[in-house]
């Protein structure tokens, strides 16, 4: 089974809308649930994983997930988990580990269900901008249809149980999905992150749990879950995310006036000449290049195509997207040559 | 770009790894990044809090969970629980432990099922 159409599929949550839409890609909240009477997966047998499989795929039969795509992650070949990773659907466990793993996929992949992960249940809510209430409505109304046929673990005084006790508590992480480059040019990455650090929130790459960070783009989420209620919680990060998105649009504004404005045209210049020319693309210099393609464009400079495109670009240039569009394995050169193919057709200059 | 690790398959994975305020980066293909991922796990701050709290703090109860029988040395090695009836077991243990995990918050103060089993 391939999942290429998803390849045709826009993400709701990758379009350029949303309040701080230049800097916050995405927000995205997730809830960590577990069934009262199973073991967590790591701990289960494969007949108890089927269990947990099976009751997850019966509840979300009703609610918001009643269209959606139902997957068992074993059922598909490398790539295509690799592709649900890429599309921040799976995380790098599931992939790893298919077997009585399942995920559930609204058509517009704004609302999904991991199965199976470190714990039994991972509600996961995307929408476009800095947007985290929302996001959370969507969430939650997805917890109470699912309650309504499964049972959980809860205690009165810890929350929600789940299999790392960091979890505890609501089951909450919010996170947002942030684009730093004028941070980074200016040398400020560092004093932001310690700001971040003392606000109680951290800062993480696109795929989840770990601290990877590709290229620009920050994922920073709450720390914690306990002792504060999720609109609290949603509260503070939108504050503290809303402040950054500032202070980065700042720097942008101030290296495109300054006397670096040159330094700051040279990158975005020379981005926009490699991506609308270049005949071989690697994968870290399509993000680089894109991601300064992307700092133009919020400045509203003379450079080809829009936010929404480079956003759905970064995860077009991925290469399990990649060998799905060939429809057969690439080695990295071929990979190369199709990537910088799609890019120069995108951006219309083929 | 070449994984860093296995210098084989292209790079698709950029790690910059923040420690002591700095960011350290590395590029690394799909399976090393896996690899890499469940490295990072042990390497947490959790784990290094719970040998913290093992050394100091003496065991309470039954050795075992009688759900899913791990037993408390297991958890402070892991960092995971077996099963939601671990915290009414280890209970004793954790009323110490999780205000130190949590920033100092020790009561869940967010929704409830609407069908919630009390411990």
């Amino acid at each position: 089974m391939q999942l290429k159409g998803m390849l045709r599929h826009k993400m709701g949550w990758a379009e350029p809308k949303g309040a701080h839409h230049g800097v916050v890609l995405a927000s995205r909240v997730r809830l960590a649930r577990n069934l009262s009477s199973e073991h967590f997966p790591a701990h289960a047998s494969p007949s108890a994983l089927k269990r947990v499989l099976d009751a997850a795929f019966l509840a979300a039969q009703y609610g918001p997930l009643a269209q959606a795509a139902f997957l068992k992650v074993g059922d598909f070949a490398a790539v295509d988990r690799r592709l649900l990773v890429e599309r921040h659907l799976i995380s790098p466990l599931l992939e790893a580990h298919p077997a009585q793993r399942g995920v559930i996929i609204a058509a517009d992949e704004c609302l999904s269900l991991m199965i199976n992960e470190e714990d039994h249940l991972r509600l996961a809510a995307l929408q476009p901008g800095l947007s985290l209430r929302q996001a959370y409505r969507h969430a939650e109304a997805l917890d109470e249809s699912l309650e309504t046929g499964l049972r959980y673990g809860f205690r009165s005084d810890w929350g929600y149980l789940t299999a790392c006790p960091s979890n505890l508590g609501t089951g909450l992480r919010a996170s947002c999905l942030v684009h730093l480059p004028g941070l980074g040019l200016t040398g400020l990455m560092d004093q932001v992150l310690e700001n971040l650090k003392r606000a109680g929130l951290i800062a993480r790459g696109l795929y989840g749990e770990g601290t990877k960070v590709m290229g620009d783009f920050f994922q920073i989420s709450n720390a914690t879950g306990l002792g504060r209620t999720e609109a609290e919680i949603l509260g503070a990060i939108e504050k503290a995310v809303g402040q950054l998105a500032e202070r980065e649009l700042e720097c942008r504004e101030r290296l495109a006036s300054g006397p670096n404005r040159a330094r700051l045209e040279d990158t975005v210049y020379r981005a926009v000449g490699l991506l609308s020319s270049a005949r071989l693309l690697s994968f870290e210099e399509a993000c680089h290049h894109l991601s300064a393609l992307r700092v133009g464009l919020t400045l509203g400079w003379d450079v080809p195509g829009d936010i929404g495109l480079v956003n759905e670009l970064l995860l077009l240039v991925q290469p399990a997207h990649l060998t799905l569009l060939a429809e057969k394995d690439l080695p990295a050169a071929e990979a190369a040559s199709l990537r910088a193919a799609l890019v120069r057709r995108r951006l219309g200059k083929d | 770009m070449i994984c860093a690790s296995c210098q084989q398959a292209e790079a698709v994975v950029f790690i910059k790894q923040l420690s002591d305020n700095h960011v350290r980066q590395t590029a690394l293909c799909a399976a090393c990044a896996a690899q890499a991922q469940e490295a990072f796990a042990p390497a947490d701050a959790l784990l290094k809090l719970l040998a913290q709290a093992g050394a100091a703090r003496p065991h309470a109860g039954p050795a075992r969970c009688p759900g899913c029988q791990l037993t408390f040395a297991e958890f402070r090695h892991e960092g995971r629980f077996g099963c939601p009836g671990c915290y009414d077991h280890f209970a004793p243990q954790l009323r110490g432990l999780i205000p130190r995990i949590h920033n100092g918050a020790s009561l869940h103060r967010g929704r409830a099922p609407k069908k919630a089993p009390e411990a």
